[in-house]
């Protein structure tokens, strides 16, 4: 009797320790996220093409003791935001640094460019950014702000910073802008570039 | 033309086996055998007890007064067994002489096994579960009404070997992993008909009322030698109940409600979520004629976002004995649930939010379903006994999306939806041979007609026929052989024939002793669904795969059942099944498409190994029982690639389910303990749209039951999840928290 009594009393606490686990909400994290500017928010929905005018905006956001720094920029590829709340990116961009000073113009053999992978769900946080499960191989791309209106979407990056030489490091955010497109318009397939000065450097 | 041939044949095999049968039988006087049964404790009649001939395909049951007749016999020797839920089976030989009327009396003694009776759906005719060479378990009624089932999925939980999953998918001994209940490998039947919609070969259980059911049948392994398509992992045989003789009315009615989230950051509303229900049913068995009337309507709030439901069904049976041996018998119902959509979660910091709705909306589904089941049974003569069924099914399903800000779901156009017509029938001989030996044949015609947003207007046809042969050889040893042709053509794709074999031995080695050992073949022709679907849903694009195959299996299984004392049993079964081609949905690269694609493949070889005990005790006339099932499952992926020998997707390998019972004369207390070990793996391609779907855990689930019991009442407590433990009912989708619920029954 005293045995039984003692197996049952082993059994029932080692139902109830393991009762008293499960599934636990993931560590909580700050979903506040500041952005070098403001993105407005808006309707994400859609099936977005590269602006063929000004696909890419990069603008550093140090001083530095040059005329100035311009960007060279290029983008191609498909942003696709289902209003399921999936998304598909598949794109490419390249940044490259022109350094003004003293009437010469520097150009620099080290560039970045980075391709943008990912398929899944998407999320809008705080009305005004989106977190993607995009892949990159460089800078982050998968937190953006966005400001969206009728047939036009803006995609604000975190700062992020660009060192060559080990010596120069160079903070900046870039804003991805996209037009609304059919879905059955072919894919333009042409790079694109666009400068960009650093406002105030002249 | 294919179906006329069917028609011919089967008619053919009637007249042939009728002749067969009446050239070599002699005119003779034939005399009825009549009776009486009652409980050898108190005198009192038993009502509805089962009595058969052994060796014939007579038999009757018991009235009122717990007498029964049984008209026409052939004089010679039989044996007469009767049997009852509840009570000890037992048998008396009797000689029938010309001229003389035979009497028997039964005094049954109580306290038999709860899950120790007679069954059909091994091999298509009673017999008691001892004598099948197949592992079968039974669900009685009882085990429904105590526990407040509303859904036959619901009672299922606790059977060794089978797990449910949130949309009414069921898995045998692993048979299935996670597919939405989408082309089910398991067959599932209403009293031995089909009832599987014909659009996604999944189950509409909602609408089959659950207050009046007899017992539920749950065959393990490949059963498709007897069954057909569908029958890969086992069927199970919903079993209503035969109304008592009178009138009688019975009302059930439960309220009950959700507790919050264990985690605050879990709570998703400050509304709190209930449900309730009742059911009524009416019955009369008046004479020749029986009816049995049964509703229900149930409502909740559902736990979860967008999760809430309106279920009503309504299920009529008529039973007419237009002679002592022909009987007609329809079971007709209808069945109604609409109701949110949620299908997965928005990710783990946020469970009870609905992560399948489309942005901004919610999705709103209507799903009715109405089938009718006519029948006809005639015992030709002391050998020969025909069935025929016809079947009749309409399942519709429409979904609207809802704004979530505003608007009105029904303004809103439908955007999926599918309508599917089934109709078809059955006929099926049973053949005595000889006293130890009985012939099952049959055919079975069946179309599907379905006019779908998602699947198109499609149309298929099958036509099945299916032999079996048991044999008793030295009073021991039971035989068992059969096979099925099963045709099927499918609009735009072709026909395609498979032929399923089975095998089956069981011995009994006296006191309580029996092994049993069988080989059967499964398959699963692919669902309308798996082979045209073209939609967008959940956030992924599903396209159609013409290609697709009929899936198989090879199931191998060796058990032995012990009874001891007549209160205790045991039962072990070693299983090793095979499986081919099984289709599951795989991430499809395609070019010019944006977006997840998704398409049906045939693309898993597996094999799966295990065994599963049960274990059963009734003791003192149930005062107390216990039920304690355990079952252990080795799944590998065989398929080329690098997942081979890997285990298969949401599979769990442990699974134990405890159950105890006291029951006094006016109080009963019950407890039940579910674990399920972790889930294996999950599948890649959910990652792409399901956040946090790796999230997994073992399941320990404990439920409380308390009860006041009187002649014409009964009022009970329950508690599910009484540790309010956090656990997965299928992938991405928290099981409800803890739930507390009042039930109150009257009978008269």
């Amino acid at each position: 009797m005293i045995k039984t009594s003692v197996i049952g009393l082993v059994l029932s606490s080692i139902l109830l320790a393991a009762c008293n686990k499960g599934l636990t909400p993931p560590d909580i994290q700050s979903t506040r996220i500041e952005f070098p500017i403001l993105p407005e928010g808006g309707n994400p929905v859609g099936f977005w093409l590269p602006d063929t005018t000004r696909p890419v905006d990069v603008t550093l956001l140090d001083e530095f003791p040059v005329d100035s720094i311009v960007f060279q920029s290029k983008l191609e590829g498909v942003f696709s935001l289902e209003v399921t709340g999936i998304c598909s990116v598949n794109a490419t961009i390249a940044f490259r640094p022109l350094i003004y000073n003293l009437g010469q113009v520097l150009e620099l053999d080290i560039a970045i460019t980075d391709t943008l992978l990912g398929m899944g769900p998407y999320e809008i946080i705080e009305d005004n950014a989106l977190y993607l499960p995009v892949e990159s191989n460089v800078l982050d791309f998968d937190t953006l702000g966005f400001t969206s209106q009728m047939n036009s979407l803006d995609l604000i990056t975190l700062p992020a910073v660009f060192t060559f030489e080990n010596t120069i490091s160079l903070r900046f955010y870039s804003v991805i802008h996209l037009i609304r497109q059919d879905r059955n318009v072919a894919r333009p397939a042409n790079f694109l570039f666009t400068l960009r000065k650093k406002e105030g450097a002249y | 033309m294919r179906y006329r041939i069917s028609w011919i044949v089967c008619l053919i095999l009637i007249c042939s086996m009728a002749l067969g049968q009446e050239l070599p039988v002699k005119r003779t006087q034939k005399n009825p055998i009549t009776g009486r049964v009652t409980v050898a404790s108190t005198g009192e009649p038993v009502v509805g007890a089962n009595v058969l001939i052994l060796g014939t395909m007579l038999g009757a049951a018991t009235d009122a007064e717990g007498k029964f007749i049984i008209p026409h016999i052939t004089p010679n020797t039989y044996t007469v067994m009767v049997s009852a839920i509840g009570y000890k089976k037992e048998e008396k030989t009797v000689r029938v002489i010309p001229g003389e009327e035979i009497n028997l009396r039964f005094s049954l003694q109580e306290t038999v096994l709860l899950g120790d009776g007679i069954v059909v759906t091994a091999s298509r005719y009673q017999q008691s579960i001892n004598d099948i060479p197949v592992s079968l378990n039974l669900v009685p009624s009882q085990d429904l009404s105590e526990r407040n089932i509303t859904s036959v999925d619901q009672a299922l939980r606790y059977v060794p070997g089978v797990n449910t999953l949130d949309g009414g998918q069921i898995t045998i001994r692993g048979s299935s992993g996670f597919n939405w209940g989408v082309g089910s490998r398991v067959l599932v039947l209403l009293n031995g008909n089909p009832f599987m919609a014909g659009d996604l070969r999944n189950v509409n259980w909602y609408t089959i009322p659950t207050s009046k059911i007899k017992q539920i049948e749950v065959m393990k392994g490949s059963g498709s030698a007897l069954y057909g398509s569908s029958a890969m992992g086992g069927v199970v045989n919903i079993i209503t109940e035969e109304p008592e003789e009178g009138s009688h009315i019975h009302v059930s009615t439960f309220t009950g409600f959700y507790n919050r989230p264990t985690h605050s950051e879990w709570q998703w509303t400050d509304k709190r979520h209930h449900f309730e229900g009742t059911a009524v049913d009416l019955s009369t068995h008046i004479g020749s004629v029986s009816t049995l009337l049964s509703s229900n309507y149930q409502t909740t709030t559902g736990y979860r976002e967008n999760d809430d439901h309106e279920i009503f069904n309504f299920m009529a049976t008529l039973g007419y004995n237009y002679s002592p041996v022909i009987r007609f018998d329809l079971v007709a119902g209808y069945g109604r649930n609409k109701g949110g959509f949620f299908i997965y979660w928005k990710d783990l910091s946020h469970p009870y939010n609905n992560g399948s709705d489309p942005f901004g909306f919610r999705t709103r589904s209507t799903l009715k379903n109405t089938f009718v089941f006519p029948s006809v049974n005639y015992v030709i003569n002391d050998r020969l006994y025909l069935s025929l069924k016809g079947r009749f099914n309409k399942a519709t399903n429409d979904d609207r999306l809802q704004n979530k800000s505003e608007g009105n779901a029904e303004q809103q156009d439908t955007f999926r939806s599918s309508h599917v017509t089934t109709q078809g029938g059955e006929l099926q001989v049973n053949y005595q041979i000889n006293h130890q030996g009985i012939v099952v044949a049959g055919c079975d015609l069946q179309g599907d007609f379905v006019e779908s947003i998602q699947f198109g207007h499609r149309h298929t046809s099958q036509s099945a026929y299916y032999v079996q042969y048991d044999q008793r050889i030295w009073g021991l040893l039971k035989t068992s052989i059969g096979a099925r042709y099963d045709w099927e053509k499918a609009q735009g794709i072709g026909s395609t024939g498979e032929l399923s074999r089975k095998f089956g031995l069981n011995l009994s080695l006296g006191a309580g002793t029996h092994l049993r050992l069988s080989l059967g073949e499964g398959f699963r022709v692919p669902a309308v669904g798996e082979r045209f679907i073209s939609t967008f849903t959940a956030g992924i694009r599903l396209y159609p795969n013409l290609a697709l195959r009929p899936e198989r299996s090879k199931s191998v299984e060796f058990g032995f059942r012990q009874t001891i004392l007549r209160s205790m049993n045991l039962d072990v079964a070693v299983f090793y099944n095979e499986y081919k081609d099984l289709i599951e949905p795989q991430l499809d690269n395609d070019p010019d498409v944006a977006g997840v694609v998704v398409r049906f493949k045939n693309v898993i070889q597996a094999r799966i190994q295990g065994f599963d005990i049960s274990h059963r005790t009734d003791w003192w006339s149930q005062l107390v029982s216990t039920r304690i099932g355990y079952s252990y499952i080795d799944s590998k992926d065989l398929s080329p690639g690098d997942e081979y020998g890997s285990p298969l997707k949401y599979r769990s390998k442990h699974t134990l389910y405890v159950s105890n019972d006291l029951r006094l004369p006016s109080l009963s207390f019950g407890i039940d303990f579910r674990y399920l070990s972790k889930i294996q793996r999950v599948d890649e391609y959910h990652k792409v749209f399901i956040k946090d779907i790796d999230a997994r855990v073992p399941t320990y689930v404990v439920a409380f039951r308390f009860g006041i019991i009187r002649e014409h009442f009964s009022l009970r407590l329950l508690v599910e999840n009484v540790f309010q433990y956090n656990y997965l009912i299928s992938p991405a989708n928290l099981a409800p928290p803890r739930t507390a619920t009042l039930q109150l029954d009257v009978n008269y």
